[in-house]
C-alpha cells in the first residue's frame, strides 16, 4: 500500500523484472552449487582386497597404445617430436583431414590426379615412430566436392569412391607402400557441424558416403590386409552403428568417439555395443575403435595436468576387461598458441618447448600391469583399480580421480592367500613417491594403508623373496 | 542319376533345418552346491551348442543377494574374448563372451563363463542361481534369432560354519572343472583367520580420536589411542604428511597434539606399530575435517568427504534467492 501509493504499478513492474534479471542468475548459480555439493558429498570410499589366488583372465596393455592427432596445423605436426612419440611406444596413430590438409587430389583435363608426397611425409613419421597408420578419410578434395567445400557431398560420387580406392591402393598396395593392418574410417565426426552435420538420411546422408567408399575399398587389387570401418561419430550411437551395419555394405570395424568425464561410460558403451551386436552375428565380433577420447571435447587446462594422467588410468582401469580393439588418446602433440596450457596434446607444441605433459608418463606406467588378472574388490567411488601377477609379482594399479574436485582417500589394502614368507613391498605413485619395504607375511595376509592424493596413479609390487 | 539328386535335396533340407533349429543351452556346473558360510566357490556356465556355431554369448545370472554375494565373473576357455567386461551386483552376474572370430565359431560344449561367490548366510532351504531372460547366444546362420533354447539353474545350500569344510565338501557333486583360467580358490576357513588378520584389532591398536568424518573444533586437535602398552606408535597425518613417534604408556594409552595448526580441510590419520610377535606393520586410520577458520567451532556437519564448491557463498546465494522469491510472491499483494 505504501508503495502503491508513491510509485507508479508501472516503474514497480520495471524494478521487479530489472531485479528479477540480476538476481536469476545468482539464483540459478546457487542451485548449481546446491547440486554440486549434494552429488559430491556422497560417495564410497574404497576398501581393496585382492585374492592372490584367483587368476582371471590375461591382461592386454596393446590397446591404450593408440593416439589420434588432429588436423589444427596442415603440416607434418609430429616430426618435430618424433622422438617424445617413439617413446610412447605407438601401435597406431590416427590422422584426419587427410584429403583437404595434404593437397593429394588434384583436377586436370576433368581426371583427378593424385600427389602424395606432402601426405607421405607424415605417413613415414608415424612409421618411424613405430606405428602403423590410421586414416580417417576426410574431408571431401575441394576439386570434387560441391561448390568446393570440404564438408559437402561431391558433385560426382564415383569421384569418391576413386579417391577411397587410390588412397587404399596406395598405402596397403603392394606395389604401394605396402603397410599391412591399416585402418580406413570413413569421415571424422560425420554427425557434427563443424565437419558436414552428417545425418542417415537427406542429401547429405553417411550411408551413401559410406557406400562409395566401400565400393572404393571394393576396387582395390594387389593390396595388404586392410580394414574399412566406421562411423566415426561424436559418441557412440546405436541408430548409426545398426544403420551402418544394416547398410550391407563392407564393415571391417565399428568406431567412434567417447568425451565423457566420467570414466565408468567407457564401460558401458562397451557392454552397449555388444548387446546391440548380438542380433547381428557376422558383426558381433568385428573390432571396435574409439578413435578419440578425453574428458571433454574442449580445450581445457586440465589435459595438461595430473588430472588428465589419472582420467586415462582411470578409463583403462575401466576397460581393462572387455577392452576395445583400439583405444586412441587424443591427441600427440598441441596445435600452435596453445600457451595458455589447455590444448589437447599429451605433449606441447615446439613453439611452446614441445614438452611431455603428465599424461604422458601414465602408458608406460600402466605396462607395468601387463600379466594375468587377479580378483580385486573393494573399489570405491573415487578410487579404483585392479591387479595382476606376472613373473611372481603381484602388481594393484589404484587411480584416485574426482572428476568435479580434489579428493584424497587413504586405502586399506589387503592381499589375501599370500604364502607365508618376506616379501618386498613396492609402491610407487606416477610423478610421485617410490618406498619400498620389506614386509612379512605369516598368516596369509598383508594389509597395506595407501594414501592416495588427489588425481594421482600408483602401481603397489609385491615380490616374495 | 535321381540318386544323387535325393542325396543332394536331402542334404539341402538338412542344412536349412540346422540353419533354422536353434539348439543351444547352458546350464551350471556343479548343479548342486552344498558350502559353510562364509566359503568362495565357483560355478562353470557349461553352455552345449548342438550343432549351433556361436559367436558370442550375453550372459545374465540373477540370485538372492541376502546368502550369495558374487566376487568375480570372467570368461571360460571355450570363449577366448572377453566383449565386454563382467559386471557384478547385489544378485546379479553378467559378461559378454565370444569366440576369437566369425571363422572360427564355437560349437560343441564346454565352459562359457566362471562365476566366483561366496556364501553370505544360512539358507533355509536349497537357493537357486538363474539364468535370467535377457541371456542371448548369437550364432552364424542363424540371423537375429536368440539360438538358446534352455537353461538349466543351479540349487545352493549353505550352512551354518559349525561342520568341517572337508566334510561339506564331499556333498559337492559333480567336482568343478579346473580351467586354464581359474585357479581354484581355497576354501577360507572361518574363524579368526578368515578376518582381516593383517589389520590391528581394536584391542591391539586404535585411534580414538578424532571419530571417523569428526569436524573438529581446534586447528590443533589432539590425536590419542589405544596400542599396546610401551610400544611405539608411528603417526602420519595426510595430506602435508606429517610424520611423528609416539611411545604409549603403561596403560597402552597414547597421545598427540600437532604442534603447528592443520590447514582447512579433510586430512587422513593413520597410526602404526610393529607387532613384535609376527613382525607385522599393524596400522589404524580415521579421517577429520579441520573447517575454515570462520568454521571453527561451530561444529558444522560436514563430512570428510571433500565437497566441491563453496558452502558459504551457496547458502547467501540460497538466501537472497529465497528473499527475492519470497519478494516476487508478495510483492503483487503487497501493492494491490
Amino acid at each position: 500500500m505504501f508503495l502503491a501509493k508513491r510509485v507508479s504499478p508501472n516503474i514497480i513492474s520495471v524494478v521487479s523484472f530489472i531485479t528479477l534479471i540480476i538476481f536469476l542468475p545468482l539464483l540459478l548459480l546457487a542451485a548449481y552449487q546446491t547440486a554440486r555439493i549434494l552429488t559430491r558429498a556422497t560417495g564410497t570410499r574404497a576398501r581393496i582386497t585382492i585374492n592372490t589366488r584367483t587368476h582371471l583372465e590375461p591382461i592386454h596393455t596393446d590397446f591404450y597404445h593408440a593416439f589420434a592427432q588432429g588436423g589444427e596445423e596442415s603440416v607434418d605436426m609430429l616430426a618435430p617430436v618424433l622422438s617424445h612419440v617413439k617413446n610412447l611406444s605407438p601401435q597406431y596413430i590416427r590422422i584426419d583431414h587427410i584429403y583437404d590438409h595434404y593437397d593429394v587430389v588434384g583436377k586436370v583435363h576433368n581426371s583427378l590426379m593424385f600427389n602424395w608426397g606432402k601426405l607421405d611425409e607424415t605417413v613415414e613419421t608415424i612409421r618411424a615412430s613405430g606405428a602403423t597408420p590410421v586414416f580417417s578419410l576426410s574431408y571431401m578434395p575441394g576439386v570434387i566436392a560441391k561448390d568446393g567445400q570440404v564438408t559437402n557431398a561431391p558433385d560426382n560420387w564415383e569421384d569418391w569412391a576413386l579417391v577411397v580406392q587410390k588412397t587404399i591402393e596406395h598405402y596397403s598396395g603392394k606395389s604401394g607402400k605396402n603397410i599391412p593392418g591399416v585402418y580406413y574410417e570413413v569421415w571424422n565426426e560425420p554427425d557434427l557441424e563443424q565437419f558436414g552435420k552428417w545425418s542417415l538420411r537427406g542429401d547429405k546422408n553417411y550411408l551413401t558416403l559410406y557406400r562409395y567408399a566401400a565400393s572404393g575399398a571394393n576396387s582395390v587389387t594387389g593390396v595388404n590386409r586392410f580394414f574399412l570401418g566406421g562411423p566415426a561419430t561424436t559418441g557412440l550411437y546405436k541408430n548409426w552403428v545398426i544403420a551402418l551395419v544394416e547398410s550391407g555394405e563392407r564393415l571391417d570395424f565399428l568406431s567412434w568417439h567417447s568425451y565423457y568425464p566420467d570414466p565408468t561410460r567407457f564401460a558401458s558403451d562397451q557392454r552397449n555395443v555388444v548387446s546391440w551386436l548380438m542380433p547381428y552375428p557376422q558383426y558381433t565380433l568385428i573390432p571396435k575403435l574409439i578413435t578419440e577420447f578425453g574428458f571433454s571435447g574442449a580445450k581445457d587446462t586440465r589435459y595438461g595436468s595430473s588430472y588428465a594422467a589419472a582420467y586415462t588410468a582411470s578409463v583403462v582401469r575401466q576397460l581393462i576387461s572387455g577392452s576395445p580393439t583400439l583405444l586412441f588418446s587424443f591427441q600427440l602433440k598441441d596445435g600452435p598458441d596453445q600457451e595458455s596450457g589447455d590444448g589437447w596434446g599429451i605433449i606441447t607444441h615446439e613453439a611452446n618447448g614441445a614438452q611431455p605433459k603428465p599424461r604422458y608418463q601414465v602408458y608406460e606406467f600402466l605396462d607395468a600391469m601387463k600379466g594375468t588378472r587377479l580378483a580385486l574388490t573393494g573399489e570405491g567411488t573415487w578410487v579404483t583399480g585392479f591387479a595382476s601377477v606376472r613373473d611372481n609379482t603381484i602388481r594393484v594399479l589404484l587411480v584416485n580421480f574426482d572428476q568435479n574436485g580434489n579428493h584424497v582417500e587413504t586405502v586399506p589394502i589387503t592381499f589375501e592367500n599370500l604364502p607365508s614368507g618376506t616379501y618386498t613391498y613396492h609402491e610407487r605413485l606416477l610423478l610421485g613417491r617410490d618406498v619400498t619395504s620389506q614386509e612379512t607375511v605369516s598368516d596369509t595376509t598383508l594389509t597395506k594403508q595407501v594414501y592416495m592424493p588427489a588425481q594421482s596413479v600408483a602401481v603397489l609390487e609385491l615380490t616374495k623373496q | 542319376m535321381a540318386i544323387p539328386v535325393v542325396v543332394f535335396i536331402a542334404k539341402q533340407r538338412q542344412e536349412l533345418r540346422k540353419k533354422a533349429a536353434p539348439a543351444t543351452t547352458l546350464s551350471f556346473l556343479p548343479a548342486q552346491v552344498t558350502k559353510n558360510v562364509g566359503d568362495t566357490f565357483s560355478l562353470e556356465v557349461h553352455i552345449e551348442t548342438a550343432g549351433n556355431q556361436v559367436v558370442a554369448a550375453e550372459l545374465h545370472v540373477s540370485f538372492d543377494p541376502t546368502v550369495l554375494s558374487v566376487q568375480t565373473i570372467t570368461n571360460g576357455p571355450l570363449f577366448p574374448n572377453i566383449l565386454a567386461s563382467g559386471t557384478t551386483g547385489q544378485g546379479t552376474a553378467g559378461i559378454t563372451v565370444g569366440a576369437t572370430n566369425t571363422m572360427s565359431p564355437v560349437s560343441g560344449s564346454g565352459t562359457a563363463a566362471v562365476i566366483t561367490f561366496q556364501a553370505a548366510a544360512k539358507t533355509s532351504s536349497p537357493v537357486l542361481v538363474k539364468f535370467d531372460s535377457t541371456t542371448f547366444v548369437g550364432a552364424l546362420g542363424e540371423g537375429s534369432t536368440n539360438v538358446l533354447v534352455g537353461t538349466t539353474n543351479a540349487t545352493v545350500t549353505i550352512q551354518d560354519s559349525g561342520l568341517s569344510v572337508g566334510a561339506l565338501s564331499d556333498e559337492i557333486s559333480p567336482t568343478p572343472t579346473t580351467t586354464p583360467y581359474l585357479i581354484a580358490t581355497p576354501t577360507i576357513t572361518p574363524g579368526p583367520l578368515a578376518t582381516e588378520s593383517g589389520e590391528a584389532s581394536p584391542s591391539a591398536l586404535a585411534i580414538l580420536s578424532p571419530k571417523e568424518g569428526e569436524n573438529v573444533v581446534t586447528e590443533q586437535p589432539a590425536i590419542y589411542g589405544k596400542a599396546p602398552p610401551n610400544s611405539t606408535v608411528t603417526l602420519t597425518i595426510y595430506s602435508n604428511p606429517i610424520t611423528t613417534t609416539i611411545i604409549a604408556d603403561s596403560s597402552g594409552n597414547w597421545t598427540y597434539t600437532p604442534v603447528d595448526p592443520l590447514p582447512a580441510g579433510p586430512h587422513d590419520v593413520v597410526a602404526s606399530i610393529q607387532d613384535p610377535s609376527t613382525g607385522n606393520t599393524l596400522t589404524s586410520t580415521t579421517s577429520f575435517v579441520v573447517p575454515a577458520i570462520g568454521g571453527l567451532g561451530g561444529g558444522g556437519s560436514e563430512s570428510a568427504i571433500p565437497t566441491a564448491g563453496n558452502t558459504y557463498s551457496t547458502l547467501l546465494f540460497l538466501i537472497i534467492g529465497s528473499l527475492l522469491l519470497v519478494f516476487g510472491l508478495l510483492a503483487p499483494v503487497v501493492i494491490r
